[in-house]
């Protein structure tokens, strides 16, 4: 049901003794019916026909809904047929026409070829072919007689020849064309035997075409032209579709945005993808020129060194070959104090003892500035605990004693429930519950 | 034109209708006058004129009548006595039907688009037949131009100078010699020559004044009509299909030449169509076709479902489509056929699998249609097809798990077709529901959604349903579902003459349905070369 629709329905609903389609009605027999609520009969939507207004108003139509509404009540009614123009027997050769060729197969039927496939020739004679051919052949013998098919073929040789060169002989009305014309395609067309009579049946044909003003001798459909007439001709038909209109609703402009965000964003993620690929291809070029640097910087060494034996030294080939870590690791001791040929040890040039002792610095750092700011939270606790009695504390664990530096890590672990704001939340202001408001609302409560 | 659109207007505009009394020579298209039919006068609107054999021939369109029984009268069926309705001369009635109906084009554009319907009449605008005339020809898909196209007939959008309208030259005025009373009038060339008068420069003045077109009409005794009405004529006499012969209902564009044939005969297996004995008898000897030219998906004792590709068998789903057109008013074949399924039912013997009926259906339909159109050729109509037809189009709707509707509008019959399903299936369900839920199997309650699911109808289609049979009630302050007693006679009635006889009616049974849903990428939906 459209959306228009259910709103129509809605609309002449009334507000208690409105039709839920969708909850369940009980079934009930017309005897066990007690009271019916004409008056809640009308409130059941109307709904269309879905036949044409004026259509509606038919006699027959008319009688047979009667008819049959009458049956619905409870009345008696004979069933009431619509009059049509009746089919009768035909006084056709059936049986002629139409042999017994059909057995079924048990399997269900697979078939695909189309009605072109299946008629042969496509040219049927008509009475005044079949006068010609019948006159044509008398005058030949009995080893040289023409087949209706093989006629048939030639016909069509000679139409389809006609249409391929002169496709728009309905339009310009050019000459019928002449056998020389013709005679090329017939080679292709036409078998050996068929080829004889061509020339015979020519004349027939072109006396045919003459008479039909040179247009095609099989009736056809009439097809668009592009002409203006089109449009009115009732007898034009089948059109082809330029594009077939997609009609708009609102549940297929949702989907088709739904997917083309979905294309979008995968195609997005694609992009990305490729764009790091590219940069880690550039940064593996950019270490391929500095390892490239790197080596060339050893060769010179070498060549340094070369020139200047005595100062050679054992070990030195080592600094020319880039080390495994391990080694190097277990080698840092060792190697701090030698002199001032010392060289990097890793590709990216940095040292690994820089590397360590910063790390060193850094933590210790790091616990300075720890201590420190729990230090001052103490205090800032403290502060704030002055003049309350913090009975939170109570149902945990018994309090301890405020502790100095040495203590503060149990400390602050048994104060859990009550944990004094961070630093971070007290500047963001924004960042979620304040605890420490909490803290100082809580005696006022009590 | 002119008698068209006076007729719409005075169906709008009661107050304003001529009468008068007329005479044989003073009668032309768009006259209503009382026929004899069936031993009443019926109130009839004159279609085509044509002289047979000297004497002139009406094709008229009764009142309230499906068109499928328009029919050619001759003079001596026409009463004159009576006083007649003349055509609405353009006059200032025009104004007000276009505020009354503001907006027809976009009441129908959205059904053009699908291809196999004809455009529904907009419930705003009051011409009756208005649809038959200017069909699918505004608003077609994807094409502005075509869209701002004014509809063909009515004088209102023709004045010189309104917004892009189209002038368009009655053809009854053109000063071409009027033909003899005598002569046999050929249909193909008055519509060639009012397709040609229509595609005369669009802004040209219309060179005779309103009034002189009428006093022409009026004296001339024209029987050229609008290309627009050709369409409203049948054009086939009769056709011969199978074992079978009958004659058309509607208009169907095939070749125009067919016009003149006695019969148009058609091959059962391929629907190809010849104008003679001897062109079909040839054809036969030639075509080795014996079924429809698709995949069978369904086979029961008696009958077989194929299911064939408009896009992959356009000649045979084009054959199809002419054919059905003959007895189908509410289509068009102004769109080719790709865009469509055709299921189509058969039953066999040593012959063949012999079409029986069918339902086109979108690839893909944006509002959930499960058929676009349906038909049981006349030969087998009345014998319970119909129903085994839309069965099939649930079952295949069950199968996808979609709730499915017939495409609207639905023709009388097609709409008799669908309640007489509808009420079959409704109270199959809710009777066997009924009697689980009396053995505790069950829980008694239903609701109308859950109808709908099980038997991937729409929920409109059942609510449809159940108020048609009067089974909806209001009772102690709350909705009931009624099993009338009509309802549960006919039921019981049904299933012991089914025990009686030891058969079952037929019906489509899920489990010999092989068939998966089709995909298509939206190229293939499409057109393409
Ligand atoms: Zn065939």
């Amino acid at each position: 049901m459209t959306r228009a629709q259910t709103a129509a329905l809605g609309s002449q609903r009334f507000r208690q003794r409105k039709l839920s389609t969708k909850s369940g009605l009980a079934i009930v027999r017309e005897e066990d019916l007690e009271a019916i609520d004409d008056e809640a009969q009308r409130n059941v939507p109307h709904v269309e026909s879905g036949v044409e207004k004026v259509e509606e108003k038919e006699h027959h139509l008319q009688a047979a809904l009667s008819a049959s509404q009458a049956a619905a009540i409870g009345g008696k009614s004979a069933t009431f047929y619509i009059p049509t123009p009746d089919a009768v027997q035909s006084q056709i050769e059936y049986e002629k026409l139409y042999p017994l060729k059909y057995s079924q197969p048990t399997s269900y039927l697979r078939f695909s070829s189309t009605v072109e496939d299946c008629v042969g020739c496509p040219y049927d004679m008509d009475e005044e072919d079949d006068a010609f051919l019948k006159s044509m052949n008398k005058k030949r013998n009995a080893s040289t007689q023409c087949s209706e098919l093989q006629f048939e073929e030639v016909m069509n040789c000679f139409e389809e020849t006609a249409q391929a060169k002169q496709p728009f002989a309905a339009v310009d009305s050019p000459p019928v064309l002449s056998y020389d014309e013709i005679e090329s395609s017939i080679d292709d067309y036409l078998d050996d035997h068929a080829r004889q009579f061509a020339k015979d049946i020519y004349e027939h044909w072109k006396a045919r075409r003459l008479e039909a003003a040179n247009k095609q001798l099989i009736t056809g459909l009439k097809f668009e032209t592009g002409a203006d007439t089109d449009d009115a001709d009732p007898y034009v038909c089948f059109r082809r579709r330029e594009v077939r209109q997609i009609r708009k609703t609102r549940g297929r402009d949702a989907h088709s945005a739904e997917k083309l965000k979905k294309l979008r964003k995968e195609l997005e993620e694609a992009r990305e993808l490729f764009a790091m690929i590219k940069q880690r291809e550039i940064w593996k070029k950019e270490q391929l020129a500095v390892d490239k640097t790197l080596f060339d910087q050893r060769d010179n060494l070498i060549s340094v060194k070369q020139n200047l034996p005595d100062q050679y030294k054992e070990g030195d080939e080592d600094l020319l070959i880039t080390q495994k870590q391990k080694k190097k690791a277990l080698d840092i001791t060792q190697r701090l104090p030698s002199g001032q040929l010392q060289l990097p040890r890793r590709s990216d040039g940095r040292s690994a003892e820089a590397d360590l002792l910063l790390l060193s610095d850094w933590l210790a750092e790091r616990e300075r500035e720890m201590s420190l700011a729990i230090e001052q939270r103490i205090k800032q606790h403290q502060q704030w605990n002055e003049g309350y009695v913090d009975l939170t504390k109570a149902p945990l664990t018994p309090p301890l004693e405020t502790g100095t530096g040495s203590t503060f890590r149990t400390a602050t672990t048994e104060y859990l429930p009550t944990p004094p704001a961070s630093i971070s939340s007290e500047h963001s202001g924004d960042g979620g519950i304040d605890f420490g408001t909490i803290w100082e609302r809580r005696p006022a409560m009590d | 034109m002119a008698p068209r659109d006076g007729s719409q207007e005075r169906t709008g505009t009661p107050d304003t209708v001529e009468k008068g009394l007329a005479t044989i020579n003073t009668l032309r298209i768009g006259v209503k006058a009382f026929v004899e039919k069936d031993g009443e006068k019926r109130k009839a609107e004159i279609l085509s004129i044509q002289s047979r054999k000297g004497e002139p021939n009406y094709y008229v369109h009764y009142e309230e009548f499906n068109k499928r029984l328009d029919e050619w009268v001759p003079a001596s069926r026409l009463d004159l006595t009576q006083e007649v309705e003349w055509p609405q001369p353009e006059g200032p009635a025009k104004k007000t039907q276009k505020s009354t109906a503001p907006a027809p084009k976009s009441a129908t554009a959205p059904k053009t688009t699908a291809g196999q319907k004809r455009p529904r009449t907009s419930t705003t605008a009051a011409p009756s037949r208005k649809n038959s005339e200017t069909p699918e020809l505004s608003a077609t898909s994807g094409n502005a131009a075509k869209a701002v196209r004014p509809p063909l007939v009515g004088g209102k959008e023709n004045r010189p100078g309104s917004d892009g309208s189209i002038s368009v030259i009655a053809p009854e005025i053109t000063t071409d010699t009027p033909k003899g009373e005598d002569s046999e009038l050929d249909l193909v060339d008055i519509q060639d020559a009012a397709a040609a008068a229509k595609a005369s420069n669009p802004n040209q003045q219309v060179p005779y004044s309103r009034e002189e077109e009428i006093e022409k009409l009026r004296t001339g005794g024209s029987m050229t009509q609008n290309q627009t009405e050709i369409s409203r004529v049948r054009n086939l006499n009769r056709i011969q299909i199978g074992k079978f012969e009958m004659e058309p209902w509607y208009f169907s564009p095939y070749p125009s030449a067919f016009a003149s044939a006695d019969t148009v005969y058609i091959c059962e297996f391929c629907l190809s169509y010849y104008a003679s004995l001897q062109t079909f008898t040839r054809h036969r000897a030639k075509c080795t076709l014996l079924h429809p030219p698709g995949n069978e998906i369904y086979r029961d004792n008696t009958i077989s479902f194929f299911e064939i590709d408009g896009r992959r068998q356009r000649r045979w789903c084009r054959n199809l489509c002419l054919l059905s057109k003959l007895f189908l008013d509410h289509k068009t074949l102004y769109y080719d056929v790709d865009p469509f399924l055709f299921y189509c039912m058969t039953t066999r013997d040593e012959h063949g699998c012999h079409l029986v009926g069918y339902f086109s259906k979108e690839k893909e339909s944006a509002e959930g249609y499960n058929v676009a159109c349906i038909l049981t050729l006349p030969q087998y109509q009345r014998k319970g097809y119909g129903k085994l037809l839309i069965a099939f189009s649930y079952e295949l709707s069950k199968r996808e798990g979609k709730l499915g509707s017939p495409e609207k509008p639905l023709s009388d019959l097609g709409l008799l077709g669908y309640r007489a399903y509808w009420a079959d299936a409704i109270v199959d369900l809710l009777y066997d529901h009924d009697k689980n839920s009396k053995e505790g199997k069950t829980n008694g309650e239903i609701s109308v959604e859950d109808i709908g699911a099980l038997l991937a109808m729409t929920t409109n289609d059942v609510l449809h349903t159940l108020q048609t049979l009067n089974m909806l009630r209001y009772s102690k302050g709350q909705h009931v579902i009624v099993l009338t007693e009509s309802v549960i006679e006919g039921k019981e009635k049904q299933r012991a003459k089914e025990k009686a006889k030891g058969i079952s009616r037929r019906r489509i049974e899920p489990e010999r349905l092989m068939w998966k849903p089709p995909v298509f990428t939206a190229s293939s939906r499409t057109w393409n070369w």
